[in-house]
């Protein structure tokens, strides 16, 4: 399970958390880290101009300023590039609001992961 | 029999004093019987009323009838002026342009009758007492006029029921206005509830958000290291240490300010002497901790008297929030970062100038900033409680707040608050 990931959480804290998960794991060849869901979109862009590779799985905050995860779920759906339905964004977030659980379903994303992760959540997760 | 103590002084001062609601206790009090005080009261609302001259719309074809109204309210001492009708026309014309208090109204007119001129009032929304004087009529019919919302009912032969059934029906009406206006404020009382409410609700989504989050992070680096710990691997213990740590104090920070927004909120203005600059130096010297303190050079520079009356706690909430903001979003690329805090004070006002060059935010932005929970930058541990913390600190002031800034250059905060020198607003 060699994946390519895109950690977007506002704490670095988050960041490191998860990749220190992924890394224990063994499943990731390649993470990198934005802070909010503008970088994490100039990221992507970034992509094509061939300096990264295009991420399998990302992870995505809700609650981050400047462009928070709501905003950068809609904005990807607009981007258009080859293999885009590929990408599985998992929301992981400390939010336990129903609502917002129901909003981010709502905007076509399936996966919904509350903080801490673990192991076991990544790998139940990762299974399917 | 129960008595009343009540200023010994002449009925009109008293009505008087009860009209403007300015009855002063008794020094040297005369007592009235339960009767003579209801006697009293009715004298002092007839004065009340006299006093505005009662302006009474009659609907009467008879012109011996409306002078036996006249006389029997003259007797009474009841000043008034009055507006005869016999037809639909005139009547509306008397609404509208005579304003009458009251309207007495004889039932059955040749070209008209109590029925529609009642139907007329309600339609156009007049609304003053409505009696019906009469000649003899049937219970039945006396009760269908109150139904249909006539005040009253006097027949012509015992007129001299006229004057307290205006008065009574007067008495009515205002109790009644009354009641309604307080219902509106309660109303009203309640939609502002529902909006405190709401707010509230969207308060403790957030916070419960900025409490649990460096929670959720304490306990994810604790899962790490107790599985590096089962493998005996203990190299990166002290990291994740210093990680929780950052997280506590992220906690921490966010339970002081909702603590300060609460104290701002609940606690009254307290006026004291301050000494602005020893607090100014107190409040960079309490943040001397932070990271990035130690590289923030901050400068001083106070135009008029050290010495303000002010709210301790409110302004040093200010400087706390701005000095922490300095140093949270200094800009590294800059070889120096600097703060300059400029203090004008005068008589009854003091200006304040947070100058840095740190890294600034999009001027569309600077607005935002002042919102609860809105993060302009990913810079800092911040809640986005602090700037909206001293927007409300500067309001419960009654002072003034602004921020130019400017991506790359810096940010500066101006503030005028109405403390000066003197210690008298």
């Amino acid at each position: 399970m060699n994946k390519n990931v895109l950690l977007v959480d506002d704490d670095k804290i988050c960041n490191f958390i998860t990749e220190a998960t992924l890394n224990r794991l063994g499943v990731a060849k390649q993470i990198h880290s934005a802070l909010n869901g503008k970088e994490a979109l100039d990221l992507i862009n970034g992509y094509f101009q061939g300096d990264l590779a295009i991420p399998d799985v990302i992870f995505l905050d809700l609650n981050m300023p400047i462009m928070d995860g709501f905003q950068f779920i809609e904005a990807f759906k607009r981007l258009e590039f080859p293999k885009k339905e590929n990408i599985l964004i998992i929301v992981l977030t400390s939010s336990v609001n129903p609502e917002d659980i129901q909003r981010v379903k709502t905007l076509g994303v399936d996966y919904y992961l509350t903080k801490p992760i673990s192991e076991e959540k990544i790998l139940a997760l990762l299974k399917n | 029999m129960k008595k009343h103590p009540l200023v010994l002084c002449t009925h009109i001062s008293l009505a008087y004093a009860i009209h403007k609601e300015t009855i002063c206790l008794p020094s040297n009090p005369c007592y009235y019987t339960d009767h003579q005080f209801l006697c009293f009261l009715i004298n002092v609302y007839a004065m009340k009323t006299a006093r505005e001259n009662l302006k009474i719309l009659i609907i009467e074809d008879m012109e011996d009838d409306v002078e036996l109204v006249k006389r029997v309210l003259t007797k009474e001492g009841i000043p008034f002026t009055i507006y005869c009708v016999d037809q639909r026309d005139e009547y509306l014309k008397g609404l509208m342009e005579f304003k009458p208090n009251v309207i007495l109204s004889d039932h059955s007119l040749p070209q008209f009758n109590s029925v529609e001129a009642l139907e007329i009032c309600h339609r156009i929304g007049v609304d003053v007492p409505f009696i019906l004087v009469t000649g003899t009529v049937s219970e039945e019919f006396a009760v269908n006029c109150l139904k249909n919302g006539a005040d009253n009912y006097v027949l012509k032969g015992n007129l001299s029921r006229l004057p307290s059934a205006i008065l009574n029906a007067l008495k009515q009406r205002e109790i009644e206005k009354n009641r309604k206006k307080a219902e509106r404020e309660l109303h009203k009382q309640n939609q502002i509830l529902v909006k405190v409410n709401n707010e509230l609700d969207r308060f403790v989504y957030s916070v419960s958000h900025n409490l649990r989050s460096p929670l959720m992070s304490v306990q994810g680096l604790l899962n790490i290291a107790r599985k590096e710990v089962e493998q005996n691997s203990v190299a990166r213990l002290n990291e994740y240490f210093d990680m929780m740590d950052a997280s506590i104090d992220k906690l921490d920070n966010t339970l002081k300010e909702i603590l300060d927004y609460s104290k701002n909120a609940r606690v009254d203005i307290e006026i004291g002497s301050i000494n602005v600059k020893e607090m100014l130096v107190a409040c960079i010297d309490k943040l001397k901790y932070i990271t990035g303190a130690d590289q923030l050079k901050t400068n001083i520079i106070i135009d008029g008297s050290e010495s303000i009356y002010c709210d301790f706690f409110r302004l040093n909430v200010i400087f706390i929030n701005l000095i922490s903001n300095a140093i949270n979003y200094r800009d590294i690329n800059k070889e120096t970062n600097t703060l300059l805090i400029t203090v004008r004070t005068f008589p009854y006002k003091t200006s304040l100038t947070f100058q840095d060059n740190g890294i600034g935010i999009f001027s569309d932005l600077k607005d935002k900033v002042f919102e609860m929970f809105y993060r302009a930058s990913d810079r800092s541990n911040g809640s986005g409680l602090g700037l909206y913390i001293v927007k409300e600190t500067i309001d419960k002031l009654e002072g003034k707040v602004s921020i130019d800034s400017q991506i790359g250059i810096g940010t500066t905060v101006e503030i005028d608050i109405p403390f000066g020198v003197n210690s008298v607003r």
